[in-house]
């Protein structure tokens, strides 16, 4: 983990019908860590994430990635810049095929303009075959090779969570932002999404993680930031956390005993 | 009297004819979530009701509730036997909306079966034009205002004070919510449709006695203006219906009475598209539209 | 009974390259365009205005443009115009709009151009309309009218074929698969980069462009076009044509079209009349139309011929060795 500051959220704040879902919010994310986003239901996690990636647009403050601010570009901008999130439920192109869904999620470079599906076959048809194999040694990895030719919608609930995380992979984002990635996954597949996460990781893409399974957090992240409120009362090492009276207080003294 | 005031007569008629469609169109989908393109047609099965009744009394107001029977009925049954199978099964919005824009083919052509695609017309009762302050109304007219404001009367007090409207307001206000404290959906969804459908049965007949003919086809065109007001107010608002209607009315008439009056359409259209591009949560929406 | 047939067999060809277009729109795509047909006649009446000359007599007919051109040079234009018309319909219904709210927003343009178009004379001949449009090509071959209807036939089918076989090279190319990945989930898509908007405005462009090369060859066909054959009935006809053959599936789209304009239409034509309502056996055919769509939509929701699904592993096995070798390692995504 180097110490280049990779994300930088200041001042972060968004209200919805006079109510602050997130007020003056404030945190970084290093390059090449694995921060978790952590706090109680309502502390604002989830408008956070929606406002990094440019899905809500906040009333205040700034958000720079790799030293630009996104503040103001649409989501497909900011995806395109190499930031890439997932939602809190699957959302899987459903009628796509596992493999489909793959080729898809690569990184475009202007591929699927019309001109280029028309006038350059050739190359295109090049670039599929790389995507593919690139893609087979993906789901090989995460384990969904068999399910290739599978519609997508018709995966179960943890398998749509590794596609997700496999199409991550086939993105190759800087950063990626992963909303609750354990909800809807029976734990015998959480072990396959901690052998996912590790994947991601070793091939140097940094992840923000939301998660309410405190284990998880402590498990594979390096550092996590606390919000309650709307706003990050503390960052740090999860055993520092676990100390201090303020972060006990607003959320992990509730989360301990649930 | 000016070009000016007789529309603004027209207007505040032709708004009472607008605002009964609208509501009707307004409370269905406020309760079940689709916007029934089918309604047109709703409109044209009460004109066609009035007219079998017709053959049997001339008394209008009997013609009218014959309208309203038949098209409560219709509405009532297509919702028991097509619509709801689909929701059952959790089906989309949009595939719940295709099935309605077959539904309006499917009736408008079956009433062109029955009937024929010429038009038809209503005996009115005899018209003796009165002068009411600046406008000039047939009896027709009261009529239809009057039936018109009756019926937005009964349904402000059937949502406000009876238990049946308010938990049709709980249903329009969330799903979700209303099916934990234990309100009756199914039921509810389908006692709209067959109030819905009544109310749309009345405003076609009275489409039908205001304008003297009609055709098949004479519904349908009412469709997107009924959109138009429906969208002005807030869809699924039916107290946003009626402004809704009224601008509609008065602009359509106004307009109309300087312009082309085949031109009265296209101004509605017009109202709608505008509209639903820059405040599609109605005129009368405070609150932003959010992404997800 | 032979010219019967070929007649009919060319109405089925022109419209399954119009069902086609649409299911570019639709079927990849999920956008409702309740005003297709418009685009269809776009397509017809620029392309005829560019190839009938100047009327015979001032008082007898007008419209605008009047070049005389030769038929392909029509053909382009028509084909483009509605490509024009798609673009601006499009960018103005696009605009953050629920998938019911924009299928609204696009009948409503229909009918303001439908009115505008019909209510003026000095446009396209107002509710009279075009008549006269040339026959493409007649003054070149040496052929009678009945040996020209065969030719206008295998014209239609070969324009049929082309404009298949382009639609088909774009469903599987990444176009087309952003296409159906956006349709199945808008959000997703915008999280993986791709302005929705644009790809959803060029979808719907690419399909207007099929509706005016179709419309084209349609008023070329009848030798006459006018407001009577674009109402939302025929736009209509070609969602059911679509549902039927299966939604997504471009050999549906031909298969359904040929089923119900082909065979049910036709048949609804020459059941009995009933005495005195002469409009009754064409009511017939759109009583059925909604009933297909309904029950196809109940009991088999993806039509006859289900989208197809992509084979990878076959790819795989055909590719052979290299398949397996390490993935290169992609360079990260940034502009």
């Amino acid at each position: 983990m180097s110490d280049t500051v990779l994300l930088k959220v200041s001042g972060l704040t968004k209200s919805f019908g006079g109510v602050e879902a997130v007020r003056d919010c404030s945190f970084s994310v290093q390059e090449g860590s694995i921060t978790g986003l952590i706090g109680s239901n309502g502390a604002g996690k989830s408008t956070t994430v929606n406002l990094i990636s440019g899905f809500h647009k906040p009333d205040r403050g700034s958000v720079r990635f790799a030293d630009e601010e996104m503040v103001g570009h649409s989501p497909d901008q900011i995806a395109a810049r190499g930031m890439i999130r997932t939602f809190q439920t699957t959302r899987e192109w459903g009628s796509l095929t596992v493999m489909e869904n793959m080729l898809v999620a690569a990184p475009s470079r202007g591929r699927d303009s019309v001109w280029r599906s028309l006038f350059t076959p050739r190359a295109i048809a090049r670039s599929d075959r790389e995507d593919r194999r690139t893609a087979r040694s993906i789901l090989g990895e995460i384990g969904l090779l068999g399910l290739r030719d599978h519609r997508a919608g018709e995966l179960s609930g943890g398998q749509k969570r590794l596609l997700e995380f496999a199409r991550i992979m086939m993105a190759r984002p800087r950063l990626a932002l992963l909303d609750e990635p354990l909800a809807g996954v029976n734990p015998v597949l959480a072990e396959r999404i901690d052998h996912a996460v590790g994947y991601l990781r070793s091939s140097g893409i940094t992840l923000l993680i939301i998660e309410h399974n405190l284990g998880f957090v402590e498990a594979v992240c390096d550092t996590a930031v606390v919000m309650a409120l709307g706003t990050a009362i503390a960052t740090g090492h999860m055993d520092e956390l676990r100390k201090s009276p303020a972060v006990v207080d607003a959320y992990l003294g509730v989360a301990t005993v649930a | 009297m000016s070009t000016f005031m007789h529309a603004v007569g027209f207007g505040l008629v032709t708004s009472a004819l607008i605002a009964l469609s609208a509501v009707a169109l307004s409370l269905q989908f406020s309760v079940s979530n689709i916007p029934n393109f089918a309604h047109g047609e709703f409109l044209t099965l009460g004109m066609y009701g009035a007219l079998v009744a017709q053959y049997v009394t001339n008394n209008v107001f009997i013609d009218v509730l014959v309208g309203a029977i038949v098209v409560a009925t219709a509405a009532w049954l297509i919702n028991r036997t097509i619509i709801e199978p689909f929701n059952r099964r959790g089906a989309k919005v949009t595939v719940l909306f295709v099935i309605t824009i077959a539904l309006s083919f499917m009736i408008q052509n079956g009433i062109i079966i029955f009937f024929g695609g010429t038009t038809h017309s209503l005996v009115v009762p005899s018209e003796t034009v009165s002068q009411v302050g600046p406008f000039l109304f047939t009896a027709t007219d009261m009529i239809v205002m009057g039936v018109s404001v009756a019926i937005m009367v009964a349904l402000h007090v059937t949502l406000r004070y009876t238990t049946f409207g308010k938990s049709q307001r709980a249903v329009a206000d969330s799903r979700e919510l209303a099916s934990v404290t234990g309100i009756n959906m199914p039921r509810v969804v389908a006692l709209t449709w067959l109030m819905a459908g009544g109310i749309a049965g009345v405003a076609g007949a009275v489409i039908a006695f205001q304008g003297g003919t009609f055709s098949p086809l004479t519904g349908y065109t009412f469709l997107l203006v009924t959109f138009a007001a429906a969208v002005a107010g807030g869809l699924g608002r039916p107290y946003g219906a009626m402004i809704g209607a009224l601008i509609l009315g008065l602009v359509t008439e106004v307009g109309g009475a300087y312009l082309a009056s085949s031109y009265k359409q296209v101004i509605a259209v017009g109202i709608l598209v505008l509209v639903l591009l820059i405040k599609p949560g109605g005129l009368f929406d405070a609150r932003g539209s959010t992404a997800i | 009974m032979i010219d019967y047939i070929v007649s009919v067999l060319t109405l089925v060809a022109i419209f399954a390259i119009l069902a086609l277009g649409l299911n570019i729109q639709w079927g990849w795509s999920g956008m409702l365009n309740l005003t297709y047909i418009t685009f269809a006649a776009v397509g017809a009446y620029v392309s005829a205005g560019f190839d009938i000359g100047p009327p015979l007599y001032a008082h007898q007919q007008t419209y605008i443009i009047r070049l005389s051109t030769p038929f392909p040079v029509a053909l382009l234009a028509g084909t483009l115009a509605a490509g024009v018309v798609g673009a601006i319909v499009g960018a103005i219904a696009l605009r953050r709009l629920r998938s019911d709210y924009f299928a609204i927003v696009t009948l409503s343009m229909g009918l303001v151009i439908y009115q505008v178009v019909a209510q003026n004379r000095g446009i396209f001949g107002g509710q009279v309309g075009l008549f006269g449009i040339p026959q493409p090509f007649a003054d070149l071959l040496p052929l009678t009218p009945q040996q020209y209807t065969y030719f206008y036939l295998g014209m239609c089918l070969v324009a049929l074929l082309g404009v298949y076989l382009l639609v088909r090279h774009m469903f599987g190319s990444p176009f087309g698969r952003t296409m159906r990945a956006i349709r199945d989930d808008e959000l997703a898509a915008q999280a993986f980069a791709r302005p929705v908007f644009w790809f959803k405005l060029r979808a719907f462009v690419f399909g207007a462009l099929i509706a005016g090369f179709g419309g084209a060859l349609l008023s070329h066909f009848v030798g006459a076009f006018n407001p009577a054959g674009w109402t939302p009935g025929e736009t209509f006809v070609l969602y059911t044509a679509i549902f039927l053959g299966g939604t997504g599936n471009n050999l549906g789209s031909i298969l359904g079209t040929l089923i119900f304009v082909g065979i049910v239409s036709e048949v609804t034509r020459y059941i009995p009349p009933i005495p005195g309502n002469p409009d009754a056996n064409e009511a017939l055919r759109g009583v059925v139309g909604g009933l297909i769509i309904i029950l196809v939509l109940r009991y088999r929701p993806h039509g006859i011929l289900p989208e197809p699904r992509d084979k990878d592993a076959e790819r795989e096995s055909k590719a052979g060795t290299d398949a397996h070798l390490p993935a290169a390692p992609a360079v990260a995504s940034t502009t």
